[in-house]
């Protein structure tokens, strides 16, 4: 299975594609949401896109709502991961098409969990 | 232009105060740094002397602020290594990039306290701390000691009378 | 420093020994994060030299405190999920037909801990069967009365939010109170909490239509199991249903009980209809 993760942060990007290659997952990295919507144009979709909110370029909310209006991404799931916290704002991003949404800071298990919650873990992968 | 300034009889630590401050940055210190030494709150303000490296973001709306985390500049190194699980010397970028997703962190659940809040600044690293205006308010302060050294996170919002437009 | 690799091949060889829990490879981060409460209280300077002074004086409340930091993972929202999804496609469904007279069920979580499980359960019940119009009432019993006082306040932190729970049900059911969630009062109404030790009555409880005893057998003895699967098999109306955790069963236990399965998930069944 693949990913995209997108945060400007490297620390971040390098948290959570570590966890995602721990758990089975190829994974590719874009720092802002006009590389990712780079990325998804040059190659396979990927099953999975970890999207950070505030962002240079393209914000997360953004990426977001442009993949759900195209129909050649609708097997990709899209989960937010950002430090944006309150109730309104997970709203906002679920309205425009987000499937799941986590709050930094997480740890890796509930990271797991929320893929799990997706059926996005893949086989063999401890829960 | 009368709402404006009805907003603005409260006070900015009638939302966010030290200790939601302190429950903010242990939960980070839980998920991120679970594998390193124990971050040790102080009980007084420590002020820290000498080279610092301080990374900030700012909280837009209603009641705009800043959220800082300074350290010690010989802290900024091993927190990063820390952060990343990478041995060795590390890149300046990678130094200031970090401390940068720690202020995001604190920046981003510290605005959820804040009514009206807009959206988050992207973090700034500097060498000293941002200057305020003088309605600015510190509304929570955390010092604490890390392999023994110092770091201090700050809140500030605006506060008291009138704002100018934002 | 990062937790050593004798101190983490010693806790998984402790956590397995006691509890036959398998800690894997990988789970380091779980280990050092688990532990970091235990270890500053008892004046470490960090996990590892926390586990290594265990490891090299052994005591056994130490040792039993580790274990039980690690092998105790209900801060869950709809643990395990499949669990979960049983209940409301499948026992749920069936449940409104089997009661379609009284239009009402009861259901005991009965290690229900710091709450996660029966607000859980109410979540589900909330978004379907009370929407149309039927009661539900939930008892979550627990033997700790200082979990009992978190769960009856429904006010959990950030990071138990993120584990396990819908993000569309977080918004739908909890609402932000300072740094923490608040569930709201329409779950919560539904949820009465109360100190339970299993070993003892369950007359004051009245009859269920479905039991939780999810994760909690295991710390009794197999004398004990019996008696408490028997006594659970008593509150279940006919035609009830109870959920064990993952790897539990009640085979060479109790035999009173029909194991059905509702995809991979073992629900078992009073055996003849119960209240034998």
């Amino acid at each position: 299975m693949r990913a995209l993760v997108v945060d400007d942060s490297r620390a971040m990007r390098k948290i959570i594609a570590g966890a995602l290659r721990k758990l089975g997952y190829e994974t590719v990295e874009a720092a802002d949401g006009a590389e990712a919507l780079k990325v998804l144009e040059s190659g396979p979709l990927p099953d999975l896109a970890t999207v950070d909110w505030n962002m240079p370029v393209m914000d997360g909310l953004t990426f977001v709502t442009q993949v759900r209006a195209n129909r050649d991404y609708r097997a990709l799931t899209l989960m937010m991961v950002t430090t944006e916290a309150e109730h309104g704002q997970i709203v906002r991003a679920l309205a425009a098409g987000a499937h799941e949404y986590l709050i930094k800071p997480f740890t890796v298990e509930s990271l797991e969990e929320k893929l799990s919650l997706l059926g996005l873990l893949p086989e063999g992968a401890q829960a | 232009m009368t709402e404006l300034v009805e907003e603005f009889y409260d006070e900015p630590t009638d939302y966010v105060e030290d200790e939601a401050l302190g429950q903010i940055v242990e939960a980070m210190w839980a998920s991120y740094f679970a594998h390193t030494e124990f971050l040790l709150p102080a009980f007084d303000p420590h002020d820290i002397e000498g080279d610092i490296l301080c990374a900030s973001v700012t909280i837009s709306g209603a009641r705009p602020g800043i959220v800082t985390v300074s350290v010690e500049r010989d802290l900024a190194s091993p927190l990063a290594a820390a952060l990343l699980q990478e041995d060795g010397e590390l890149e300046d970028e990678d130094i200031y990039d970090s401390l940068g997703e720690v202020a995001n962190i604190v920046g981003g659940n510290i605005k959820a306290l804040v009514p009206d809040a807009g959206p988050l600044g992207l973090p700034v690293v500097a060498t000293a701390k941002p200057l305020h205006g003088a309605s600015d308010r510190l509304a929570a302060r955390m010092d604490a000691n890390w392999q023994g050294r110092w770091l201090t996170f700050e809140v500030w919002l605006a506060g008291g009378s009138e704002n100018s437009e934002g | 420093m990062a937790l050593t690799t004798t101190a983490f091949d010693w806790v998984c060889t402790l956590v397995r020994k006691e509890s036959a829990i398998v800690l894997e490879a990988g789970k380091e981060y779980l280990v050092e994060s688990r532990l970091v409460p235990l270890a500053r209280a008892a004046g470490a300077s960090d996990v590892s030299a926390y586990v290594d002074g265990i490891r090299l004086r052994p005591d056994r409340r130490a040792q039993t405190a580790i274990v039980e930091a690690l092998t105790t993972n209900e801060t869950s929202w709809f643990r395990d999920g499949a669990p979960f999804t049983a209940f409301s496609t499948s026992v749920i469904p069936a449940l409104k037909q089997a009661r379609a007279t009284t239009r009402s069920l009861r259901i005991w979580s009965a290690a229900s801990s710091t709450g996660q499980e029966p607000y859980s359960l109410a979540i589900s019940l909330q978004d379907s069967l009370i929407a149309e119009g039927w009661r539900a009432e939930i008892i979550g019993t627990d033997l700790s009365n200082e979990v009992l006082e978190k769960a009856k306040a429904g006010r959990y932190s950030q990071l138990e939010m993120n584990r396990g729970l819908p993000a569309p049900l977080l918004v739908r059911h909890f609402t932000r109170v300072g740094t923490q969630w608040q569930v709201n009062d329409d779950i919560k109404k539904m949820v009465r909490f109360q100190q339970l030790n299993l070993t003892n009555s369950y007359a004051a409880l009245g009859q269920f239509d479905v039991v939780f005893l999810r994760n909690v057998l295991i710390y009794f003895d197999l004398e004990t199991k019996r008696d408490i699967l028997s006594r659970v098999r008593k509150v279940l109306k006919p035609g009830g249903y109870m959920f064990l955790g993952g790897a539990e069963t009640t085979l060479g236990v109790d035999e009173n009980w029909d194991r059905e399965l509702i995809g991979r998930v073992s629900v078992h069944r009073p055996k003849n209809g119960g209240q034998a």
